[in-house]
């Protein structure tokens, strides 16, 4: 049962990127403003490689006079953030630690979804603070109704941030978990003795115990000839005592 | 080749050489033999083989294991008498050049069959802690195993009374070893040493097992700890989103009535997890 609740993680890990992946392409941030008959006088959504985009159409309204500055999030943090979920995708997917011979070559599988959580979290605290408070877009969202000038104003997080925030906690106990089973537990090395094996075979002086019977067996035999045939054991002896092995 | 057949091959042609007269082939495979079995046993405590080519003496190479296991483990494999006997048996053998008497050639042989009875425990292989104190009465060091190093913070208090009763272990085994070698005892001493070194180094010893992930007690208690991360992320997760809300409470003072609300919520919030965190899972660290 319990090594079941490990894949039960995996599985919403899982499904956790694919809902960070789809994020990225809707909206983080939304500001607007309508009138107090409904209709839309002011419409931003931020997308984070898009930036700010209006269902508007008509550049000369108030809608373009209202557009909120550019929030400069670094492409390549999005870029990277992007590279990463494929990344963890792949390792959650095909890198399952549970059925690995070797634990130690899963090193760096752990720093490519240790790197995705960072940055899940650096997009979680950074993003209201680094990029919308600046900009007076306010955090998680603000409703003003303006009776005078019968306006509504509203501002609020997105569905892209919504699910960044939905996602980290999600995420956050198979990684760790992934994190800490590499750093903790290690497989014995196998190898060691395959090794140790080979190099004493290496070392030590080869001796063909059959081929020595067989020679004392033919002595043996042709005992009565008076010419005897050639010693192998002095070779032997000689090899022996220079070390030629 | 089995060690049976290997036996039957030998006493085939210590019979064959008997018949034939030809000792001085005996001799060599005698030598031969014991050179080998010594080469195999250095290697496998880790030391260099015999240097062949300086003219390195087996019964100098028997020293050279001895002194190294000696300055490691205050043990040494070989007996002194074993020593002395080689040496005499192989000054006169490279003196003779091979032509040594038959009761040399038996003495030979009896020391390589000494040779082999020592059973070398594979040094690259860690002891597995559980077993080895469980079969012990050493279950007094359990507590310097990783996970519950972590535990006892006050481990450092009892430093020294550890080191004391590893190093009287140590000394045990190592007069039980001088009387007779024996793999497990040998086992033992190097799991005490590597204790002793850990101990001194303090640093984080990884659990190493055999076989699958799944089966290893270690890893399945170690799985509950997810619950306790979903804990912390969450808690992560709520204080960052009150320490979002403090600075938008910095930036936007006008705002302090609805914000502080917020503020107070996450805060709230995250303080009823911390108190469920601490009551389901310190309790049970403790």
């Amino acid at each position: 049962m319990n090594t079941k609740i490990i894949q039960y993680f995996r599985i919403i890990v899982l499904a956790c990127l694919v809902i960070l992946f789809l994020s990225i392409f809707f909206n983080w941030y939304s500001f607007q403003i309508h009138s107090i008959n409904d209709e839309i006088l002011v419409s931003w959504s931020y997308h984070i490689f898009t930036e700010w985009t209006t269902p508007i159409s008509d550049e000369s309204s108030l809608n373009y006079a209202l557009r909120p500055d550019s929030l400069k999030i670094p492409l390549v943090i999005n870029i990277l953030y992007l590279i990463m979920i494929v990344l963890s995708g792949y390792v959650v997917l095909f890198k399952d630690f549970e059925q690995v011979d070797s634990l130690s070559s899963y090193n760096y599988n752990r720093y490519i979804l240790g790197f995705l959580l960072l940055l899940n979290f650096f997009y979680i605290i950074f993003f209201p603070i680094m990029y919308l408070l600046p900009q007076e877009l306010y955090f998680p969202f603000l409703q003003i109704i303006d009776y005078d000038a019968k306006i509504k104003i509203s501002c609020a997080i997105g569905p892209g941030y919504l699910m960044q925030l939905i996602v980290f906690p999600l995420i956050c106990p198979y990684i760790i978990f992934y994190y800490r089973t590499i750093t903790n537990f290690e497989h014995e090395r196998k190898s060691v003795k395959k090794n140790l094996d080979i190099v004493i075979e290496r070392v030590q002086e080869p001796l063909d115990i059959d081929k020595l019977i067989a020679q004392e067996e033919l002595k043996q035999q042709f005992s009565d000839t008076t010419e005897r045939p050639v010693d192998m054991i002095n070779s032997i002896l000689t090899s022996f005592l220079e070390g030629e092995g | 080749m089995s060690i049976e057949v290997h036996d039957a091959k030998i006493k085939n042609l210590i019979q064959v050489c008997k018949e034939t007269g030809n000792t001085k082939k005996l001799a060599v495979v005698s030598f031969i033999l014991t050179s080998n079995k010594l080469d195999e046993i250095g290697i496998r405590f880790g030391l260099r083989h015999r240097n062949k080519n300086t003219g390195e003496k087996l019964f100098e190479y028997m020293e050279q294991i001895n002194a190294f296991l000696e300055y490691n483990l205050k043990i040494s494999i070989f007996k002194q008498e074993q020593i002395e006997l080689l040496r005499n048996c192989e000054l006169l053998f490279l003196k003779s050049k091979g032509d040594v008497p038959y009761e040399y050639i038996k003495k030979i042989f009896q020391i390589y069959y000494d040779f082999r009875k020592l059973k070398i425990p594979n040094l690259n292989k860690t002891m597995k802690s559980d077993v080895f104190l469980e079969s012990s009465e050493l279950g007094f060091f359990s507590f310097l195993s990783p996970k519950s190093r972590r535990r006892n913070k006050d481990t450092n208090k009892l430093k020294p009374l550890i080191a004391q009763k590893i190093k009287e272990k140590q000394f045990s085994l190592q007069k039980e070893l001088e009387l007779e070698f024996n793999s497990q005892m040998f086992e033992k001493a190097i799991y005490l040493q590597s204790l002793k070194k850990s101990l001194e180094n303090n640093k984080r010893n990884k659990i190493i097992f055999q076989g699958t992930l799944k089966q290893n007690l270690s890893y399945q208690r170690s799985i509950e700890d997810i619950f306790k991360y979903l804990l912390l992320g969450l808690i992560a997760l709520i204080v960052s989103l009150g320490i979002i809300i403090l600075i938008e409470l910095m930036y936007y003072p006008a705002y302090n009535g609805v914000l502080s609300g917020w503020s107070l919520f996450f805060f709230g919030v995250a303080s009823i997890i911390i108190i469920a965190y601490l009551r389901c899972f310190k309790k049970e660290g403790r």
